[in-house]
């Protein structure tokens, strides 16, 4: 499980209007105005996403978070089983809880889950929140995180390897993240 | 010897024009609800009472300075264009990318990949780029005396791999700005005069 692929939402709905109603009459007007928006770091940008423990099982590869089970510091003849379901929650050789922190660095309240992206045949990843003894799954299904600005979660991920065949190439899975209003 | 013959004149006269912040503008540009945080009048560039969009370090977020790369951030209502004239009026936006920034370094089309839309996204999963384009003459929409366009900003990064960005020397993403201003058009509706 290389890639790693995140679907951010910031938005829902309102309603409201201006109320005001004014006077005056113009043909065509024409405003030019700054819009400056960056592109950013996983770890500097609005839903922020950070790499816990020694940067292995969970890191950071051109400022972008990715997984790779087993990491490059495991033993290469190691792996995930068949017909099984793991759970990660702390980097390879860390006692540090969590595999990942996820930072809410908008503006708005935003509801955070995860959705695995996976071909038939291929793992299944699911997020949940460490601190939880439950490990409760986080898919939006009906459980998400809902974070206030400037709060996080550390994170873990569950891996069902059910009707997956063994291989010796990885399966590369896409996790995606959702933070929505 | 004629009389009232001149070569040239040139006479003063008055003119009252005023200047108005752009919340009190004929044609009023206001922060939104959902994400009016990204177009506040009274941080950053916009402290001026001129509306600007910042999606940066600038506005006020907890601590984030940009959008995702490989994400799709949908931010319904950021600002809205209100009419405050006494006709209808077509409205619509062209918008530029930064020159000389991560954009001209790498092979990514932040213009195809950002979108001006009215409204608000289709709530439901999967989130998908919302469809109310209001980007360019032919996507223009009516507004009537003393109503508003809520305008949100979709930003489609999906599907991108790390190559895809423009690096530095170090392997980091080369971040920074994509999206330099955005032209608000509003022309009289065709035929119903001033």
């Amino acid at each position: 499980m290389r890639r790693r692929r995140l679907l951010v939402g910031f938005a829902g709905l309102s309603l409201g209007g201006l109320g005001t109603i004014g006077t005056g009459a113009f043909t065509s007007v024409t405003a030019r105005r700054d819009a400056e928006v960056d592109l950013e770091s996983d770890a500097n940008a609005y839903l922020g996403l950070l790499e816990v423990g020694q940067g292995g099982r969970s890191t950071t590869e051109n400022d972008l978070l990715k997984f790779e089970f087993p990491s490059d510091s495991e033993p290469s003849n190691v792996g995930l089983g068949s017909d099984s379901i793991y759970h990660f929650e702390t980097d390879a050789n860390s006692n540090q809880a969590g595999l990942f922190e996820v930072v809410n660095q908008g503006a708005n309240t935003v509801e955070v889950y995860g959705e695995s992206i996976n071909d038939p045949g291929s793992p299944m990843v699911a997020i949940y929140d460490v601190s939880d003894p439950a490990k409760q799954i986080l898919d939006g299904n009906p459980n998400s995180v809902a974070l206030s600005p400037g709060d996080s979660f550390i994170g873990g991920m569950r891996i069902d390897t059910h009707d997956v065949p063994i291989k010796d190439d990885p399966y590369e899975v896409t996790l995606r993240l959702h933070a929505e209003i | 010897m004629g009389t009232g013959a001149f070569t040239s004149v040139t006479a003063n006269r008055d003119a009252e024009i005023d200047l108005e912040d752009d919340a009190n503008a004929y044609l009023a540009l206001t922060p939104g609800n959902d994400n009016g945080w990204a177009a506040s009048p009274t941080v950053g560039n916009s402290a001026n009472g001129v509306l600007a969009i910042e999606m940066n370090g600038q506005s006020q977020t907890s601590g984030g300075t940009g959008v995702n790369a490989d994400a799709l951030s949908v931010f319904d209502d950021v600002f809205r264009i209100g009419n405050q004239a006494d006709s209808g009026k077509q409205v619509w936006i062209e918008f530029d990318e930064a020159s000389g920034s991560t954009t001209n370094q790498s092979n990514i089309n932040y213009k195809a990949r950002t979108d001006f839309y009215v409204g608000s996204h289709q709530s439901s999963p999967p989130l998908q780029r919302p469809s109310n384009s209001l980007v360019g003459s032919s996507n223009a929409q009516t507004v009537g005396t003393g109503n508003n366009l809520k305008v949100g900003i979709s930003i489609d990064l999906t599907g991108l791999s790390p190559s895809d960005y423009a690096t530095d020397s170090n392997g980091n993403l080369d971040t920074g700005q994509f999206l330099r201003d955005i032209t608000i058009h509003a022309e009289d509706v065709s035929g119903s005069g001033t």
